[in-house]
């Protein structure tokens, strides 16, 4: 195998979809050729830069009290600024990156999940916020200058079992693209578990813009840098998404029937059937997710999202045959 | 291609069918992302340029 074969098939290599048989060759090649070998490294490279691996719901769930704590913190302590970026050039570079595979990441997500509202163009040039760059930074594993880690309560980042992302985490991507750049932390404030923050004060330094933020918060901080306890308990709908991205997927599911009693709009019917369908698929009960699939089809015959969710439900189901995940 | 790879992890197969196109299709504009991700951000090891 000479260096233009193995390049071709470097990529699949890479991503671990190589048939046996050109995966031993590429590795027979890499072997003795130092070039591919750094094509390769680059490719992880790239990976690294694009990538920000999903940090799984754990980062998610806590994301919303992190940045308001950050600039509570900030507030107190005008110590090293890590709202302040440095002017570096690989970070000036990342700051526009890091927005871009944003907007380009919810595009797809809202194709894959039917969202019917288009997404304006101008969404993929949210000013880089000086209080989402850190924590899309964070994202990327990199550390700011303070160090800034996940907060106490924060759990271990939680490696998603399936290869799609927790819904919870789609909806606020797609709702994060539809008004940006503010909105993302007001939608995230919506994923917070029960754990939550959510004091008066948070919620209007997250609305503030982000060229503001950090002067709305200082004027507002009081001396408590402790939020208070939740002011409302999140609906069965969130508690739906938030139960089952920690795979609880009987809690979900009770919480996702609750939510469908509750509101009978046919946008949450909809979305809420296939969504129930797919926590019954992720436990194995098949043919209740088919009568339920039915019924959405009943409902809604030409729904996207029921289209979408049948291409990819035998690769659910398959990967939640053997051993349901339930607890 | 490169976000549904990246960022969301689905495979070859599943991006294929996401995007209406086909496997090889979804091989070739991922290692261009990926070249041109390199190029952009000028830290690849000059195989891509």
């Amino acid at each position: 195998m000479d260096c233009r074969e193995t390049q071709t098939l470097l990529t699949a290599f890479h991503d671990g979809e190589l048939p046996d048989a050109d995966r031993t060759r590429v590795e027979n090649h890499l072997r003795d050729c130092p070039e591919c070998g750094r094509l390769l490294a680059d490719l992880a490279r790239a990976d690294e830069v694009a990538g920000v691996p999903d940090p799984g719901p754990g980062y998610w769930s806590r994301f919303n009290a992190r940045v308001a704590d950050r600039i509570e913190r900030e507030a107190e302590d005008p110590g090293p600024a890590v709202l302040r970026p440095k002017q570096g050039w690989m970070r000036q570079q990342l700051r526009f990156l890091v927005p871009a595979v944003a907007a380009a990441a919810l595009v797809v997500v809202v194709v894959r999940f039917g969202g019917r509202t288009p997404v304006a163009p101008t969404s993929t040039h949210p000013p880089a916020g000086s209080v989402t760059e850190p924590s899309a930074l964070d994202a990327a594993g990199q550390r700011t200058a303070t160090g800034e880690m996940p907060s106490p309560a924060a759990s271990p980042p939680v490696t998603v079992a399936e290869g799609r992302p927790p819904k919870a985490q789609a909806e606020q991507k797609k709702m994060a693209g539809t008004a940006p750049p503010v909105t993302e932390p007001q939608f995230a404030a919506k994923e917070e578990a029960p754990s939550g923050l959510k004091t008066e004060k948070d919620q209007i330094a997250l609305e503030a813009p982000p060229a503001t933020s950090v002067g709305t918060a200082r004027a507002k901080a009081g001396p408590s840098p402790l939020p208070s306890p939740p002011t409302r308990a999140p609906s069965p709908c969130e508690m739906a998404r938030t139960l089952s991205a920690q795979e609880r997927l009987r809690e979900a599911e009770a919480a996702q029937r609750e939510c469908l009693a509750q509101d009978p709009a046919p946008p949450t019917q909809e979305k809420g059937l296939i969504f129930l369908a797919e926590l019954l698929d992720r436990q194995a009960r098949f043919a209740e997710a088919d009568e339920v699939l039915t019924e959405v089809h009943r409902q809604f015959p030409k729904s996207l999202p029921l289209t979408l969710y049948r291409q990819q439900r035998p690769t659910v189901q398959k990967r939640h045959t053997p051993a349901p995940a339930a607890r | 291609v490169m976000v549904l790879r990246a960022v969301e992890g689905l495979s070859y197969a599943e991006i294929a069918l996401v995007a209406g196109i086909p496997a090889g299709t979804v091989m070739s504009r991922l290692s261009r992302a990926r070249k041109r991700l390199l190029d952009a951000l000028g830290t690849g090891s000059g195989g891509g340029s």
